[in-house]
């Protein structure tokens, strides 16, 4: 009677075992699917944030970031002096916080958030 | 005082309100209506029709700018500290750039993306400056309760830059004078073209005026305005829409659009913080609840994202 009853239950568990991993692989190979899609994103942002067909290198987005549009704005800080170190707190603000540069700044704390699916747009749940 | 008199009180006091406003005027107005009401009508559809030449509004680099300068005056005139706290400012870059990836699909355009700066400021407060400058307080991210909060906050923010409440807030008047100094100055052949094809819309004086205002000027006007703006606030329309736009932004981002409710009883109000134009609360409770109910499926608030918050 025992080895009636040992012998399917030792089958089923090592069904119910098989399926469990084969569930976890699928749900790996989903959220790798998901990461990959949301790193082709961020690729495809960076891409198109500037208006030129290939994305500007970092030393141009900040020659950018400092040439554009000088006679004017130079003219308004020349005329709004006491703008001058907000303006210089936004140039290194936005040298150090670029979007441009976010796939090499991000911590890495942020990375593993994102591989345990603890972020919003690499959570399971996520659309 | 007869019917006539009353009929024609009235028009001119409508006048007299909307000369500070110049309006879009979006339908075909008849301009044979006499006096200061009429000449005012007539020069609103001239108005109207030459900014038509610049149907796609400021160019992504022109918002930029103009964010920008506002972006410097928001740092002086109210946050003179950014945060020192660097690990902070990380934090809510990467909720604020996960959010800004999702938003790519509604506007790809900006010239440099979005940026997010934390400041020191013990009012609850978040401010959006067109071209994707996100101003967030340290009071603001102390009352969040998890990392689902402090989403609601920046995507309510990063849908007044997808909707360019701010450039589309600014007088229309400022604005037409703005693109054509601008297209005249900077502009290539195409763009000065468009400037004399505007011109040629507008009354002459009108273009004495235009030619005899510095860009500088009509520069520093236009900040101005936008200065005012977070003053007075943005009209309840636009708040509205920034806060159904937050609501899928977050769904669709993998955050709780549940917690847009739970945050916004605690703004301020007071300068800066534009609040006074928001719908009270209670509306915005109503209307989000509603827009949620629209979704197939919501995400929920992971217990791990409020853990970090309190960390």
């Amino acid at each position: 009677m025992k080895k009636t009853f040992a012998v399917p239950l030792v089958l089923l568990l090592l069904l119910m075992t098989s399926v469990l991993i084969a569930d976890d692989e699928q749900e790996n190979t989903s959220f790798a699917q998901r990461r990959q899609q949301a790193q082709q994103r961020a690729e495809e942002y960076n891409n198109s944030i500037y208006s030129g067909e290939q994305r500007a290198s970092d030393d141009e987005i900040a020659a950018a970031i400092k040439n554009f549009n000088p006679e004017v704005e130079q003219q308004y800080i020349q005329d709004h002096r006491e703008l001058e170190s907000s303006f210089d707190l936004l140039n290194r603000l936005e040298k150090q916080w670029n979007f441009a540069t976010f796939d090499k700044k991000h911590s890495e704390e942020w990375d593993q958030w994102m591989l345990q699916g603890q972020v919003g747009a690499f959570a399971p749940e996520a659309e | 005082m007869n019917i006539k008199t009353l009929l024609a009180s009235f028009l001119i006091f409508i006048g007299v309100i909307q000369l500070s406003a110049w309006p879009d005027v979006g339908v075909d107005i008849p301009v044979d209506i006499p006096g200061p009401v009429g000449d005012y009508l007539a020069i609103a559809q001239d108005i109207n029709e030459a900014l038509q030449v610049f149907a796609e509004g400021y160019t992504p680099e022109q918002e930029y700018y103009l964010g920008r300068t506002c972006a410097a005056n928001i740092l002086n005139q109210y946050y003179n500290k950014t945060t020192e706290n660097d690990q902070l400012s990380m934090y809510v870059n990467e909720i604020g750039q996960s959010l800004a990836v999702m938003s790519q699909a509604d506007r790809d355009d900006l010239f440099s993306g979005f940026i997010f700066i934390v400041v020191e400021g013990s009012n609850k407060n978040a401010i959006a400056t067109p071209g994707g400058f996100i101003f967030i307080t340290t009071g603001m991210i102390e009352a969040c309760e998890n990392e689902d909060q402090i989403a609601a906050i920046l995507a309510h923010e990063i849908g007044h830059v997808i909707h360019k409440d701010a450039v589309n807030s600014i007088d229309s008047k400022q604005r037409l004078i703005s693109l054509i100094k601008l297209a005249e100055e900077y502009g290539g052949p195409a763009a000065k073209q468009k400037a004399q094809e505007a011109l040629d819309k507008l009354p002459d004086w009108f273009v004495d005026e235009i030619i005899n205002t510095s860009t500088d000027e009509i520069f520093s006007n236009i900040v101005d305005g936008m200065m005012g703006l977070w003053e007075n606030a943005y009209n309840q329309d636009q708040e509205k829409a920034a806060d159904i736009y937050a609501v899928h932004l977050m769904t669709k981002t993998g955050y709780n659009p549940y917690e847009l409710i739970n945050i916004i009883g605690k703004l301020d109000e007071g300068v800066g913080a534009h609040y006074g134009a928001h719908p009270s609360p209670e509306e915005r409770a109503n209307y989000i609840s509603t827009e949620i109910a629209t979704l197939t499926t919501y995400p929920q608030t992971l217990p791990v994202r409020t853990e970090r918050v309190v960390k």
